[in-house]
């Protein structure tokens, strides 16, 4: 998992199922320090409705289907990712 | 999953079984994405949405792509999952010592305007004005 | 995947039985930029080996899948063992034409 920063939105219509009723959210991945941008965006699915500059947890691969639909055997076919995980309160 | 904008397909007649009846579409990354060679490119089934050349699109990668059909794992990497009809980023992205960089505006509908949370509100600058690509 | 040209092949007699029957090609892969000229490699400076069950020749382009695609790609020749096959990188398509925007590979 990694920490990032909600920089963007993404609308889209012409999708897959994995993506009804589901948002997009561009994430600036933060470097190993935490504070600084790594320089790298992806498209992370947000379930938990995080705002613009919100900071958050994003997890990728397997444990990304399991946010949407959890289950290793009944979700390999779900496309998807990459997906926020968690929304952060606070860090030291 | 990463944004990307089609810039051309791949037709093959001969071609692993597993493949037929899927459309091959070149993607050039939007924003970061690390390859395993620095092509600038990848190549991407549609499984789901008809993405047509020009269009900006999201991809999923990775195993999800290699489930979309019935079957035996299929031997792709990326699929295309969605194709953007709008995208809004806000303005610090393009700022600092690692800024985003735009490729033809970027994806569809972007909006370089500052982005502002004060309080509990969001404002945000009107769209400015685009041309069609 | 990423679309490359078959640039050699490599012969081996001493390699892991997984292996065995197993075509190899040397395929580099294509720039952005010279998809969109359609002009050939201008030089090898990165190539990669990947096993072929299509029978590509030396010349021709093909579309490349990397890690568990690739093995996927091998299921025919062992169903079921495909997980256990020893390749990372195998030829799944070749390509017949392409057409790519001639400005795709442009800097930013």
């Amino acid at each position: 998992m990694i920490r990032g920063t909600v920089i963007g939105e993404v609308w889209v219509t012409k999708k897959a199922p994995s993506l009804d009723g589901r948002k997009l959210k561009l994430v600036a991945v933060r470097g190993a320090s935490g504070a600084a941008a790594s320089g790298r965006v992806v498209v992370a699915m947000d379930t938990l409705d995080a705002p613009m500059g919100q900071a958050v947890m994003v997890t990728f691969g397997s444990g990304a289907r399991n946010v949407l639909r959890p289950g290793a055997s009944e979700n390999r076919d779900l496309l998807c990712d990459c997906a926020i995980s968690q929304v952060i309160d606070g860090e030291s | 999953m990463i944004l990307g904008r089609v810039v051309g397909e791949v037709w093959a007649t001969r071609k692993h079984p597993k493949l037929v009846g899927y459309k091959l579409l070149v993607i050039r990354p939007h924003w970061w994405y690390e390859p395993s060679h620095h092509v600038g490119h990848l190549v991407a089934i549609d499984a789901h949405v008809d993405a047509g050349v020009g269009d900006d699109v999201v991809i999923c990668m990775g195993e999800p792509p290699r489930w979309q059909s019935e079957g035996p794992a299929m031997p792709v990497e990326a699929a295309v999952m969605a194709v953007v009809d709008r995208c809004e980023v806000d303005e610090s992205a393009f700022e600092g010592p690692r800024p985003l960089k735009l490729w033809r505006d970027g994806p569809r509908g972007l909006i370089v305007g500052r982005i502002r949370t004060e309080g509990a509100e969001v404002t945000s600058q009107a769209e400015p004005e685009r041309s069609e690509p | 995947m990423f679309l490359g040209r078959v640039i050699g092949n490599v012969w081996a007699t001493k390699k892991w039985p997984e292996l065995s029957g197993l075509k190899f090609l040397v395929v580099r892969p294509h720039t952005l930029a010279e998809l969109g000229r359609s002009e050939p490699p201008q030089q090898c400076d990165d190539a990669v080996i990947a096993a072929d069950l299509l029978g590509a020749c030396i010349g021709e382009d093909v579309v490349l899948a990397y890690g568990h695609a690739a093995r996927a790609a091998l299921e025919e020749l062992a169903p079921g063992a495909a997980a256990r096959h020893p390749v990372d990188a195998a030829i799944v398509a070749i390509v017949d034409r392409f057409d790519v925007d001639p400005e795709a590979g442009e800097e930013v």
